[in-house]
């Protein structure tokens, strides 16, 4: 018989359901309901899962959730129509923009019982009184036809037993069909224990001491049809109406497609005519001496699959956003498939020029896929939150809100509550957390775990562990996505539930991208990224120091200079490029032209490298390898990248050309090599593929081989379009490092934090490329780092670069402007001078003597700090006239006592640096140590890295970078600075193990092992790693602090 | 075992004190918690209790009065004699401060002893005592760990350099508390010690002026007493929570401990209680002291006052607890209680009775039985279908007996975290009726074997 299961509470009703929405569809599948539908409490955040779901094993679903009003009964309630779903997203909306973000408040009046596209369902109460009854009178005569009175069994005894017939009876007397709700919080019953979990997270509790709180017993859950028959026996006609109601729901999240994007009147032109207008501008601007025919060829194409689409308002949005961060500086780009199209181009969203590229405007706008495109843009970093507010201001809270993420729950988390949960003493809790830091996708294993001190084989432990990884990937709440913003046509409200965001005057929906992605609503990203900031530094410094005016578009293209110092993996501070894994690909790829940065940017990623890309590509670059096409069609469509498939939209023509796929199959194939969340979704094509290419003759091995690749772009592969933009930054950034490297290095010092590298290294690395370094110092400096000198001394023509005082730590920007302001009066000429003239705190001055700062002043690090502490902190008026009085006569009153301080050795000097700006002018702390290194046997960087392979070496650095890729099955990367550059080391998963400790706490490593190298590039494979902190210690007499920054 | 006190009153907790074996194994005080635990991950880590400390600091003291007049406690670790005039007696000042160490090695306590002309110096001699006084780090005299910080970064490492800055730089340009430090341990300043606070005794002796030989007499006695003591522990603001009654006479003695679980006991109480005690175990035939201590006593603990009276009442219940107590011996008084659980057997707790009335039950969700067998029976039941309810008894000997459903059934899973009791049987409850009209409470279970099992756990009525 056909029935539905329409209670399902799913995880979506955070810490109550213990279930996914695809969870239960899968089982609602399997069990053979007809359809189901969700019952979370106030939201709609799962729906868009379960719909899909749904539709994926071919069963029904109805949209709806709980309303549970303060002051009336809880309901069940369903979307029959478009119009209904409006309503109810309105009235959730209503519910919960009235109280801070996540929450909601109902009252009974706020209920959409008038509206007829809204069926509802009375909830059975835990006592039927006559509160309740006369609610339900009420309730009756408002919706009557569309209200059901629900009754539920879930084997609980009597008592139950006598609410559904008081239920019955009420139902009877007020004319209302039954409704059979029994309710789910598992998809099956091997859930309870979570469910059990959750409530004592819920209720901060732990398992001895939650009581009856807990699940009773497993009832709660799904029930197929015969098991929902067998429950409600004696009430037959209640099931039917399951059905019934089912059917009534017509509402689909399908339906939503087509509500977007705003439209506004453009002085009497459609947006259509609007958009063709601004091209044709944009066309005009990029190319003053006229329009090349290939592009204006595209730009037609384009503009016609736009008009088709009726996609024009979208870009025209975009561009508006684009447009005013222009207005305001802003530096900005697109990026992503967006860098497929012309359009996008001379409105000068993307940068991607199609007269040099090969653009696939379907990988970006397809007639196939009847959905909007995604344009994300990038921009800098510090002003993104300025383009947020504009777009509020602009489209109204009505029309624009934030997208959601799903902040799932994570191992960490995870250990530590569910310890709590069972008991567990805080010292376990702290020891389980600890275990999972750095953990995969599978926790911790018995090794990890017997180092932080636990027993893996103890039961306990054992069911916690298990009930963790249960709990690890459940939706634990919703956050705000930092820049996806979703705008719309109608209100935004009527096509999802808003809610408040933490920070006042932002609102966030309830959805976060991929459910807007499935349902094709537009959403716009506005990114943020560092070198954006940088570069527009960069140019106002060349602008106001050099008198050179460039920007983003100007930039002279093809310098050799720069490939040449690319080649050379010379690229700290350079966007993209700068990572380990990069620096060491760059010798080996030689970049020679624009599209080799392409590439680079693309296959240096996991993807490519699991895909087995990377290194087919090197060897036939190498010419190690002969470039050879299996079939020409392959040859077209690989050409560019010498046989071997490097990007998404390589990928996609493949399974077109070669595998016959139609571009809707092709689209599924790119969509599930994009949800990297459903991994297993890619080997589903795999069959498909491979058949296809082997009917049009190739062979099956080749097939699978080529099936393969496109697997590993499941996790990272990009777009060429998208590489193309991110490599005109790379570009970019190079040229500015290359040619002047003194502007690089303030703009990028002053756009901190961003990067891979901290302050220290692209100081030590500017210096190496000779750019002179001024230290801090209260007469010269300002908050930003800043450019000196004329150059003109200089044989290239180089600035100093004067460190800003932003590099003091613990100095407050307000503190240092008051200085800067100060001094606009003239120079200090001694240190109660500036006191007084500055007004500044004991601390601020302390902060700038540790800083040795005063160095104009004549004072030394110690000698300034003996004197701030030596000021008198108050200042009493008659004081400050004699001193005044006084110092016309010259010399300050009531001086400071004199002392004699011993001056630091070398090394304490460099560690005092360290402390107090993150590195130091006079040196590198190893060269102190170099000779007792040495003694060791320990090599510089330079000398290992010169070693053949094979060879036995150690060396000694300082840690920067520690690096575990989730694809290298525990592989640690680590850099090592010493005064001579970088060391790169490779530990296996026994080593990394063995030398834990040493990997985590030494500020200072010696590492002992064997040379690996690859033409230029080398690394030391570690046998052992040893702390050598206590010869830093020793330097400053004191342990020093740990440097190291910890990738993925 | 290497050990850890571990000051969990900060956001991040830290090690304050570590024992021989963990400073062994490479720890120092100082470490958070997580560094300590992967330095040594077998460390036994224990929370520090500040007051606890002071208590035993105190109690060293008071043990160590017998060197010195003079001892003070000097928390969080440490313990100042001011020996003046005392070495005498002990044949020198390092026979003196030797008899000290051994002194507190017998109690188990590790010691490091330093003797110096100011007690600034004794400090600073028992920590460093290795090193020459110059050499002594700067940082010992510092403590707030900024001022350490300072120090450092000025390159004041040792006490010489401290020493060598004229003291007005010192105190202005480093720290006043700094500079008085300083003056007290060259002994240009005086340092005044706190006195060791002295412990309350509550304790009343009476001696009869006439043996008392007739019991009838004791009484009396024994109520004069305690009017007495209570009235002292009154003054000052303390109750009695353990009593010792000594009777001594005639060669004999005889004692008695009373621990009233009440917490502010009257003496009308503990005379009840005495007497009731002596009825069990007579005092001496002749009585000639009395001797009433309260041993054990704590602050009186704040009294909230009905506005209506009804006192009396509330009193009632622990007055018969007490007497039951007194009667039948310490912890042999049990009160049932609710517990909040769904498995029927766990809703029932048994505990010791103290001053507490234990909690009302609240209604079971679902009738209950009103006997409960001690143990939950097997039967043999038939059923139409397998899990379906019940619909006849065996008895053996007697063949079925016809049941009829009193209610639906009840599933109640039993505790899926805890060990499983063999006692807390069942899964489905049924409460039926049989023939006879009796009403009896099943519980059914799956078996090992897959089966199903059946228990009567109770009747009703």
């Amino acid at each position: 018989m056909e029935a539905a299961f329409l209670r399902c509470v799913s995880a979506f009703d955070f810490l109550k359901g213990a279930s996914l929405p695809e969870e239960y569809a899968e089982a609602a599948a399997r069990a053979g309901l007809a359809g189901f539908a969700l019952a979370d409490g106030g939201t709609l955040a799962g729906v868009v899962r379960a719909h899909l779901a749904a539709r994926e094993v071919g069963i029904r679903f109805a949209v709806g959730c709980r309303l549970d009003p303060e002051d009336g009964p809880s309901l069940l309630c369903w979307a029959a129509s478009r119009e209904g779903y409006a309503r109810l997203c309105r009235t959730l909306t209503a519910g919960r923009l009235r109280v801070p973000k996540g929450r909601i408040r109902l009252l009974f009046r706020d209920l959409p019982l008038d509206e007829p596209g809204l069926l509802f369902a009375l909830l059975p109460p835990a006592v039927v009184d006559d509160a309740f009854r006369a609610r339900a009178r009420d309730l009756a005569e408002l919706a009557r036809g569309r209200l059901w009175c629900g009754i539920e069994r879930h084997l609980e005894g009597p008592p139950e037993e006598e609410r559904l017939a008081a239920v019955a009876e009420l139902a009877d007397r007020l004319r209302l069909p039954l409704l059979a709700l029994p309710e789910a919080r598992l998809h099956d019953p091997a859930r309870r224990p979570l469910l059990d979990v959750l409530t004592c997270i819920r209720e901060r509790c732990t398992l001895e001491e939650a009581g009856s709180r807990l699940a009773r017993n497993a009832e709660r859950r799904l029930l197929s049809p015969r098991g929902l028959e067998a429950r409600f026996s004696d009430h037959p006609e209640a099931l039917i109406q399951t059905a019934e109601v089912l059917a009534r729901c017509r509402f689909s999240l399908d339906g939503l497609r087509y509500d977007y994007p705003v439209e506004e009147d453009y002085g009497g032109l459609t947006p259509q005519q609007e958009l063709e207008r601004r091209v044709r501008e944009g066309a005009a601007w990029r190319w003053p001496e006229g329009v090349p025919e290939k592009v204006r060829a595209q730009l037609s194409h384009e503009l016609r699959v736009v008009a088709e689409l009726g996609y024009a308002p979208y870009f025209l949005t975009v561009h508006d956003i684009v447009r005013f961060a222009r207005s305001r500086g802003i530096l900005c780009q697109g990026r992503g498939s967006a860098a497929n199209s012309a359009i996008c181009y001379v409105l000068g969203i993307t940068s991607v020029d199609p007269e040099k590229s090969d653009l696939l405007f379907e990988r970006f706008v397809s007639a196939a896929r009847a959905e909007p495109p995604d344009i994300d843009v990038d921009f800098e970093h510090e002003r993104r939150e300025e383009v947020i507010r504009w777009v509020f201001e602009r489209y109204g809270r009505e029309h624009a809100a934030m997208v959601a993420t799903v902040i799932c729950w994570r191992w960490k988390s995870a250990l530590r509550e569910v310890a709590g949960v069972f008991g567990l003493p805080r010292e376990v809790q702290d020891a389980l957390s600890r275990a999972a830091s750095g953990t995969g996708a599978e926790g911790p294993d018995a090794a990890t775990l017997r180092a932080s001190g636990l027993d893996p084989e103890d039961p306990t432990l054992r069911r916690v562990l298990e009930l963790a990884r249960e709990l690890v990937g459940l939706p634990r709440h919703l956050s705000q996505h930092p820049g996806g913003m979703v705008i719309s046509r109608s209100p935004l409200c009527e096509l999802v539930p808003v809610e408040n965001a933490a920070m006042p005057g932002r609102t966030v929906i309830e959805w976060d991208r991929d459910d807007l992605d499935a349902l094709g609503l537009l959403k716009i990203d506005l990114l943020g990224l560092g070198i954006l900031s940088c570069l527009r530094r960069a140019f106002e410094l060349l602008r106001v120091h050099k008198g050179i005016d460039l920007d983003l578009a100007r930039i002279p293209p093809e310098d050799p200079a720069v490939y040449g110092m690319l080649a050379r993996g010379d690229s700290i501070g350079v966007f993209q490029v700068e990572s380990r894994a990069q620096t060491s690909m760059l010798p080996r790829l030689k970049p020679r032209c624009f599209y080799d940065l392409v590439v680079q940017v693309a296959i240096v990623r996991p993807g490519p490298i699991q895909g087995e890309m990377v290194h087919p590509y090197l060897r036939r670059r190498c010419g190690e390898e002969p470039v050879t096409f299996p079939s020409r069609e392959l040859g077209e469509i690989l050409g560019r990248t010498l046989g071997v498939p490097l990007f998404q939209e390589q990928a996609m023509k493949i399974a077109i050309r070669a595998a016959g796929f139609t571009p809707e199959e092709a689209e599924g194939l790119r969509r599930a090599m994009a949800a990297f969340r459903r991994a297993g979704e890619v080997a589903r094509w795999r069959e498909r593929f491979v058949t296809g290419m082997v009917r049009r003759g190739y062979g099956r091995d080749f097939a699978e081989r080529c099936f393969r690749q496109i697997e590993g772009f499941g996790a990272y592969g990009f777009p060429e379009s998208h590489a193309a933009s991110f490599a005109l930054l790379v570009y970019a950034s190079a040229w500015v490092k290359c040619h002047h490297p003194d502007v690089f290095l303030a703009a990028i010092l002053n756009s901190q934090p961003m990067g891979f590298y901290a302050p220290a290294q692209l100081v030590r690395d500017a210096r190496a490329h000779g750019v002179a370094v001024r230290p801090v110092d209260v007469n010269a400096s300002l908050w930003d780092c800043t450019l000196e000198g004329d150059g003109e001394g200089d044989a290239n023509r180089r600035l100093a670069v004067r460190l800003g005082l932003r590099m003091v730590k613990g100095l407050g920007r307000a503190e240092a402007e008051r200085l800067v302001e100060a001094r606009r009066a003239g120079p200090f000429r001694d240190l109660p001078e500036l006191a007084a003239r500055t007004g500044l705190s004991r601390g601020a001055l302390e902060r700038l003597a540790e800083a040795d700062a005063f160095g104009s002043l004549g004072l030394s690090r110690r000698q300034a700090l003996w004197q701030v502490r030596g000021l008198r902190t108050t200042h009493l008026p008659l004081f400050a006239r004699v001193e005044a009085e006084r110092r016309e006569g010259g010399g300050p009153v009531d001086p400071p006592h004199p002392a004699r301080l011993r001056e630091p050795a070398a090394g304490e000097a460099i560690a005092l640096d360290w402390e107090s700006l993150g590195l130091s002018l006079r040196g590198h702390p190893l060269e102190l140590l170099r000779e007792d290194l040495a003694a060791r046997g320990v090599l510089t960087a330079r000398a290992a890295n010169a070693l053949p392979d094979g060879a036995r070496a150690a060396v000694a650095g300082l840690p920067i970078v520690r690096q575990r890729p989730g694809t290298a099955k525990g592989v640690v990367f680590v850099t090592l600075e010493d005064e001579t550059g970088f060391a790169n080391l490779i530990l296996w998963p026994d080593r990394a193990r063995r030398f834990r400790h040493a990997l985590l706490f030494a500020a200072l490593a010696v590492a002992r092992g064997r040379i690996q190298r690859e033409g230029e590039v080398v690394h030391l494979l570690v046998d052992r790693l040893g702390d050598a902190s206590h010869l830093l210690r020793r330097l400053a007499d004191r342990p020093p602090p740990v440097m190291a920054r910890d990738f993925r | 075992m290497p050990l850890a006190l571990v000051d969990r009153t900060r956001a991040r907790p830290r090690v304050v004190a570590v024992n021989a074996a963990a400073r062994a194994r490479g720890l120092g005080v100082g470490a958070d918690v997580g560094e300590a635990r992967l330095r040594v991950p077998d460390i036994v880590l224990l929370p520090d209790d500040p007051p606890a400390r002071t208590r035993a600091l105190v109690r060293i003291c008071r043990g160590l009065r017998r060197l010195s007049p003079r001892v003070v406690p000097e928390p969080p670790d440490g313990v100042l004699l001011d020996v003046t005039g005392c070495a005498a007696l002990f044949g020198g000042e390092a026979a003196l401060v030797r008899a000290a160490s051994d002194h507190l090695r017998r109690l188990d306590v590790a010691v490091l002893a330093g003797l110096g002309d100011t007690p600034e110096e004794a400090r600073l001699r028992a920590r460093f005592a290795a090193r020459a006084p110059e050499d002594v780090p700067a940082p010992a005299l510092a403590g707030d760990p900024r001022l350490v910080r300072t120090l450092h970064r000025l390159g004041l490492r040792r006490l010489s350099d401290l020493a060598a800055l004229p003291r007005a730089a010192v105190a202005r340009h480093l720290d006043p508390a700094l500079a008085r430090r300083l003056d007290a341990l060259a002994g240009r300043r005086e340092e005044a010690l706190a006195a060791l606070p002295e412990a309350p005794r509550f304790r009343v002796h009476l001696v009869l002026p006439a043996p008392l030989r007739e019991e009838a007499a004791l009484p009396a006695v024994l109520e004069r007493g305690l009017h007495r003591l209570l009235a002292g522990l009154e003054r000052s603001g303390r109750v009695v929570r353990r009593l010792r009654c000594t009777l001594a006479g005639g060669g004999g003695s005889r004692i008695l401990d009373l621990e009233p679980a009440s917490p502010a006991p009257d003496a009308s109480l503990l005379l009840r209680l005495l007497l009731l005690r002596l009825e069990r175990r007579p005092p001496p035939a002749v009585v000639e002291e009395v001797v009433l201590e309260a041993v054990r006593h704590a602050p009186r603990p704040a009294r909230q006052r009905a506005l209506e009276g009804g006192e009396e009442e509330a009193e009632a219940f622990p007055r018969l607890l007490e007497e039951l107590g007194a009667l039948l011996g310490p912890r042999r008084v049990l009160v049932f209680e609710p517990r909040d659980d769904h498995r029927p057997l766990r809703t029932v707790r048994v505990r010791e009775a103290d001053g507490v009335p234990p909690a009302p039950f609240p209604r079971p969700p679902a009738p209950r039985p009103l006997l409960w067998l001690p143990r939950p029976r097997p039967v043999e039941v038939v059923a139409v279908v397998p899990d379906g309810p019940p619909v006849a008894l065996v008895e053996p000997g007697s063949g079925l007996l016809r049941l009829s459903r009193a209610g639906p059934v009840e599933r109640i899973e039993p505790a899926w975290w805890r060990e499983s009791d063999p006692r807390d049987v069942g899964r489905d409850f049924f409460a039926v009726r049989d023939e006879r009209g009796r009403g009896l409470w099943l519980a059914r279970e799956e078996g090992p074997d897959g089966a199903p099992r059946w228990f009567l756990l109770g009747t009703f009525g």
